[in-house]
Order: structure tokens, then C-alpha cells, then sequence
């Protein structure tokens, strides 16, 4: 390690660490706070699956046979994973544990082959940094853009458009979980008090896989230089 | 015997009247024009659904704005009325809460289980019984792991989370006085613990930050208007769930939070919040705890003798659109940029303001 980019994304995983454990502790209380748990667990194994993995699927190269596949078996792997360990640590049972290695497999799916197409332009140092950042940030929207929703609370399609901004918005009703009522979220993302909804299951399912499909297949397409090279 | 009785009617005949010292007759007329007129907008703002905002919660206000009406409207009246009934039936859920969605399932539920209450009618027992057990179930005790040393213990949250907080405590325990749980269940001397956590009373708050100008904050060590501060809406909530938990009103904690609401009685705002945040919430918890109180005037801290139904009914009266509607223009958080909400509030509290 030694890439900036490196660095950054170390250093926004740490970042991302201690405020999901800050999480887990405030949100709900001692000694249990099963969903937060779980929902801080599920974020935490999709952003570290996607670090994590192996090289050839954070930039895959022309000749590697099948890659969708080998992806879609990494992210299952962190997603079962990811499950089994929210299941034992926040003792979830079996039904949402089942939804939430669904939910993690697609985050992770999507985060890989984002990392990939990333990895193309910017190098697989500097697109590990910027995936972190995205998903860190797109998990922290309901917080720095609250007060612009309150300039239109009577907007419902904007709220909605912006709880759904967060991958935290598609886990929590995995795990019937209204994580923005949550004291902490609650005192600083002030959506709690305005009428909002989370994304319906099937809306989750087929919007975060459409994404993972559309990075796949920008991953696919040859860069600029490529094409030059092609000609 | 005759004598006595005589002797003790004549006695008692002036405390009686003086105890129900009517509304003034020219603002009770307005009133319930203005209750018309807001049960007339909501009539016409009623979805095909039987619904309003499609959400368990508001329809519920409103159906009970109609059921509670000097008119006292019930199923035989019409689709407008077995509608919503029918919308809140298509929501109970396997677990018997009462809800569109994860969010707000206690409120909802609350809401619902007042509204079917309401209606009196013997099909909806088994429908409030299950929710009665959902909204017990969702009360902050051992069963989560918190011990009654944790400032959670007791407390009823949103149903999405595990944190309580007094607004949805009172809805849930209303709901629970509704539909008659017994007086002897645990529920209410947990209830009493959050409760009490709740109240700036240092006597009986043993949460380090409580004060003691004996108002209540939404949640023990947190306001939404910062701080710890009392505001006006959770405290008349505060008062009407210590009396629900069957808290004598000679009690201290009854009676800081009545000194609070003396020291702080308008009805211009709600007290305490900012920007008149919550303010049908306010009407509609005052007009609650006032009635349950049971005092005709509030004497506040200066002296001066307030008849709280003529002065809530000026107020919301002062306040209807021409529509007939009512909505919060000054902040529309916690819903209340919703005129269906408002309305349904402004009625309620009205009713309770004309109820003897």
C-alpha cells in the first residue's frame, strides 16, 4: 500500500467503522439493538466485500472467462457470510437473515463491478477510494441533505427520492427497521418528522440490481485508449 | 330525610354550576358551525379508498372527528363513514398492529384502535384486542434485555425501532385506556417509570439532566426544540398519560406538570417548540388533558382566570380556512403541512372543547 487512493480508502473505511459503531451503540441501547446491529453488520460486509476482493474482480481483465459469474459467486459468499454474522451477533432470525444476505450479495455485486468500471479510468487504488466514498456518502445523504428536504416537505417524491439515495434505506426494511427514527439519525437527519416511505422490496431488488448490471457491463466496454488501440 | 336531602341539594347546586360554568353561547355556536365545516372539507377530501393521505393514521383522526361530533356519526350514516372503518381493517396486520407501512406502527395503530373504539361496534373486539396486545407488546421492558435502571424502560416507540418516546406513549397508552386494559396490568406501572423519566422534576426524574420546572421533553434527555426542555405539546401529553396510568391528580407529578401549564398557558403557539412546530398536536392535546383534568378555568401564574374551552374554540375558530379546513402555515413538520391532519385535530379538540 502506498497509492493515495489506497490511503483514502483506508482511511474511509476507518471513517465508516467507527460511525457504524457509533451506530449500533446509540441507535438502539444496551444490551441488545438487534436491527441496528444487524443493518450496521449488512452496510459494513457490502463495502468490505468489495474492498476485499479478489484482484481479478476488482479489474477484470479481457480474457478472464466469466466474470459476471465469478463476481455474483464472491458477493453470495460475503452475502451468507455477512448474514450468518448479523444473524449471531444481533440473533436475527432466519427470515430476515435470509433478506439481508440477499440485500449485502446485491450491494456487493454492485460495488464490485462499480469498483471494476472505476478501475478502468482511474486505477484499482483511486476506484477503491471512490467506491468507498460514494457508498459512505450515499449512506450519509439523509444527514447533510435533510435540510434541503425541509424546504419542501410537502414534496413526498422528493423525501422519498432522498431517503432512497441511501443503501441504508434498501437494508432497513429488510430488517422491518425504521433506522431514520432511531434517536441518533432522528436528532440529526430531522427527516423523522416529515412523511416519507421506504423503498418498496421489489423496488430495492430490481433498482440495485439494474445498477450492478449497468456498472458490469460499463466494466465491460473498452476504454478510450482500448478503442485507439483496437483501430 | 326529605329536609337533608333538600339541605344538601341546595348546597351543592352552586359548586355544581359553578363547576360546569357553560361555554359562552355565542362562541359554542361558532364552534360548531366550524366543526361542521371541517367535517364538511373532510367529507369532500375523503379518497376513494375511504382513506385520507392514504395513512392508517389520519384516517383514523379523522373518523374519530366524525364519530365524536356533537352530531355523533356512526356506521348507519353512510360509506363515509364504514369506509374508512373498512380502510383500517384492509391494514391489521398478523402481528395486530394497524398499519400501511413499517414506519409509525404505533401511532397508527394507536390511532385506529381509538377510532374502532369509537364506533362501538361489537365486530371490531377481536381486531382491538389484537392490537391492544401488539401496542403492550411494543413496550420497552426485560423482554428486550432493559432493565428498569435503563431510561428506555417503559416506554413505547415508533414499532420500527427500539427507541420510546412520550408522544407516541401517549397515543399508545390512550389507546390502551380505550379499550379498557385493566387497570392492574403491569403496562402501566412500567408506563409510569418512562413516564416519570420523562418530566423536568428532579423529585421523581432520577436522569441527571432533569430539571425542575415540572414540563415534560419528548424523549428522557431529548427535545426536538433543544435541549431538555419542557414544551407545550408533550406536557399536556405528559399529564394525560400520568392520568391514564391511573395517577391521582393530587398527585405532585400531576400537579408540576398542571403548575407548568399555568406558568406557561397560551394558545398562541405552542409553548416551548419553535416556530409553532406541532401546534394542532398542542390544541389537541390540551383540549385532552384539560377535560381530563376536569378544571373549567386555568388560573395561571399571574392570576388571571382563563375558561380553556372558550379560548381553544376562539382560537381554532380564529383559525379555519374558509374552506373549512385548518393547517399549519408556520412549519409544516410532523405532518402538519397536511390539512387533513390539522383538520382532523382542530375537530377533535373542538369536540372535547363542547363535550360536557
Amino acid at each position: 500500500m502506498g497509492h493515495p487512493g489506497e490511503w483514502l480508502a483506508c482511511l474511509a473505511v476507518t471513517l465508516a467503522l467507527a460511525a457504524a459503531g457509533g451506530f449500533a451503540v446509540t441507535a438502539g441501547a444496551p444490551p441488545s439493538a438487534p436491527p441496528a446491529l444487524a443493518l450496521t453488520v449488512g452496510s459494513l460486509c457490502s463495502l468490505l466485500g468489495a474492498l476485499l476482493a479478489p484482484r481479478h474482480l476488482q479489474r477484470s481483465t479481457p480474457g478472464l472467462a466469466r466474470p459476471g459469474l465469478a463476481r455474483l459467486s464472491w458477493s453470495a459468499l460475503v452475502g451468507v457470510t455477512g448474514a450468518t454474522a448479523a444473524a449471531l451477533l444481533a440473533a436475527l432470525p432466519a427470515h430476515p437473515a435470509l433478506f439481508l444476505a440477499a440485500g449485502i450479495t446485491l450491494f456487493t455485486l454492485t460495488l464490485t463491478a462499480a469498483g471494476d468500471a472505476l478501475s478502468r479510468r482511474f486505477g484499482a487504488p483511486g476506484a477503491a477510494a471512490l467506491v468507498t466514498a460514494l457508498f459512505v456518502t450515499a449512506c450519509a445523504a439523509p444527514l447533510f441533505l435533510g435540510p434541503v428536504a425541509e424546504l419542501f416537505p410537502e414534496r413526498r417524491w422528493l423525501l422519498n427520492a432522498l431517503v432512497w439515495m441511501s443503501p441504508l434505506s434498501h437494508l432497513a426494511p429488510l430488517l422491518d427497521f425504521d433506522y431514520l427514527r432511531t434517536p441518533w439519525f432522528y436528532e440529526h437527519a430531522r427527516l423523522g418528522g416529515y412523511r416519507f416511505g421506504y423503498p418498496p422490496l421489489t423496488v430495492s431488488a430490481t433498482g440495485v440490481a439494474a445498477l450492478a448490471a449497468w456498472c458490469h457491463r460499463a466494466a465491460r466496454l473498452p476504454v478510450h485508449s482500448e478503442r485507439i488501440d483496437q483501430s | 330525610m326529605k329536609r337533608t336531602l333538600a339541605l344538601a341539594l341546595l348546597v351543592a347546586a352552586p359548586a355544581v354550576l359553578a363547576a360546569e360554568a357553560p361555554m359562552d353561547p355565542v362562541l359554542r355556536e361558532r364552534a360548531s358551525r366550524a366543526i361542521d365545516a371541517g367535517l364538511h372539507y373532510l367529507r369532500y377530501q375523503q379518497s376513494e379508498n375511504g382513506s385520507w393521505s392514504d395513512s392508517v393514521g389520519i384516517t383514523g383522526l379523522a373518523l374519530r372527528a366524525f364519530l365524536e361530533s356533537p352530531r355523533r356519526y356512526d356506521e348507519t350514516d353512510g360509506a363515509f363513514i364504514i369506509q374508512p372503518v373498512e380502510f383500517m381493517l384492509r391494514h391489521v396486520n398478523d402481528d395486530g398492529s394497524i398499519s400501511e407501512s413499517i414506519q409509525n406502527r404505533s401511532y397508527n395503530t394507536a390511532v385506529a384502535v381509538v377510532a374502532l373504539q369509537a364506533t362501538g361496534n361489537p365486530r371490531h373486539d377481536t381486531v382491538i384486542r389484537n392490537a391492544q396486545a401488539f401496542l403492550k407488546g411494543l413496550q420497552i421492558d426485560q423482554g428486550e434485555g432493559y432493565t428498569p435502571e435503563h431510561r428506555y424502560y417503559g416506554g413505547v416507540g415508533y414499532g420500527g425501532d427500539e427507541r420510546p418516546d412520550m408522544s407516541n406513549q401517549y397515543m399508545a397508552l390512550e389507546a390502551l385506556s380505550a379499550s379498557r386494559l385493566a387497570e392492574d396490568d403491569p403496562v402501566w406501572e412500567r408506563a409510569l417509570i418512562f413516564i416519570s423519566r420523562s418530566q423536568n422534576r428532579s423529585e421523581s426524574n432520577d436522569q441527571p439532566w432533569a430539571g425542575n420546572d415540572g414540563g415534560f421533553t419528548y424523549m428522557p434527555g431529548y427535545s426536538p426544540h433543544g435541549g431538555t426542555g419542557s414544551y407545550g405539546g408533550i406536557t399536556h401529553a405528559g399529564l394525560i398519560s400520568l392520568l391514564f396510568a391511573g395517577v391521582d391528580r393530587n398527585d405532585p407529578r400531576v400537579q408540576a406538570a398542571y403548575d407548568w401549564i399555568r406558568a406557561n398557558y397560551t394558545l398562541e403557539d405552542n409553548p416551548g417548540a419553535r416556530d409553532k412546530q406541532g401546534l394542532y398536536y398542542y390544541y389537541a392535546a390540551f383540549a385532552k388533558s384539560m377535560k381530563a383534568f376536569g378544571e373549567v378555568e386555568v388560573t395561571d401564574t399571574s392570576g388571571a382566570r382563563h375558561n380553556w374551552r372558550n379560548d381553544l374554540a376562539a382560537k381554532l375558530v380564529s383559525l379555519q380556512g374558509a374552506d373549512g379546513s385548518w393547517v399549519n402555515e408556520f412549519s409544516p413538520r410532523w405532518w402538519e403541512g397536511n390539512p387533513h391532519l390539522c383538520t382532523a385535530r382542530a375537530v377533535i379538540a373542538l369536540n372535547l372543547a363542547l363535550a360536557d
